[in-house]
């Protein structure tokens, strides 16, 4: 059984983009069955302090987030979810860091 | 939310000619200035936010830019629609480096963050749609326009 994984979904200002795509991930682990993401939502300006204070399994940011501010924790682009495009795999992607 | 309350008569422009994507953003914002929907620190924080996190979304071969910035520079809640005569360049919301030939955009307002999810939703099924963002480039006249929108909402 997968355990709960906590995401930062980010974006430019916290409100638009990363919430077309927080609701993706959490729609993801609840049409597989698995427990449901402790989401992080966030501005990119913010990612940095939340990565000191949580224990994050991934992070999903909708537009280009600096490697620098992501201290090698897995990244896993969340524009698909805008665009529609290569929505599959980044849905794929998703999953299967969910269920590791 | 009704879909008759996100899109304005008053704020469609139909095959509208930009040099560039400064002059895209003078425009609506100039013209939403003066129906007080916005404040006039709009223009300002419009472009630094396009600047620092750009919104042209690759979309496919009919490509779209959804711009928007802080809620607290506007005074209402609806979206803007823009289509061009020609394309106008954006940068890449993931890639900003790249500049992409965009053909419409639909500019994001928003007064309160609680609005917002169905909102989104509504966007995100134009915007994902290549035949959805077709109808709104070949159509040619503001009632149609609005009408359309009010269709993709039911």
């Amino acid at each position: 059984m997968a355990t709960q994984k906590t995401v930062i979904v980010c974006c430019a200002s916290s409100m638009i983009t990363s919430t077309m795509a927080a609701g993706k991930v959490r729609e993801i682990a609840s049409e597989n069955g698995l427990p449901e993401p402790n989401i992080i939502q966030c501005k990119f300006s913010e990612v940095e302090g939340e990565l000191n204070t949580n224990n994050v399994d991934f992070i999903v940011p909708t537009g280009h987030l600096d490697e620098t501010v992501t201290h090698g924790v897995k990244t896993i682009s969340g524009t698909p979810f805008v665009t529609g495009v290569n929505e599959d795999k980044a849905s794929n992607e998703i999953l299967a860091a969910l269920e590791a | 939310m009704q879909v008759e309350e996100l899109v304005s008569d008053a704020d469609i422009f139909i095959d509208q000619e930009f040099q560039d994507e400064q002059e895209y953003f003078e425009m609506v914002a100039t013209h939403l200035l003066e129906e007080r929907k916005v404040k006039t620190s709009f223009l300002e924080n419009i472009l630094q936010r396009e600047k620092d996190y750009p919104t042209g979304l690759n979309t496919g071969e009919i490509k779209v830019a959804i711009p928007h910035t802080d809620y607290t520079n506007a005074n209402t809640t609806q979206l803007v629609v823009t289509t061009f005569k020609s394309p106008v360049g954006f940068h890449q919301m993931d890639d900003p480096d790249y500049v992409i030939p965009v053909n419409l955009a639909i500019m994001i307002l928003f007064d309160n963050p609680e609005k917002q999810p169905q909102m989104l939703k509504y966007i995100m099924e134009i915007v994902q749609s290549q035949t959805n963002l077709r109808e709104i480039i070949n159509t040619k006249n503001v009632k149609s326009m609005k009408q359309l929108f009010e269709e993709f909402g039911g």
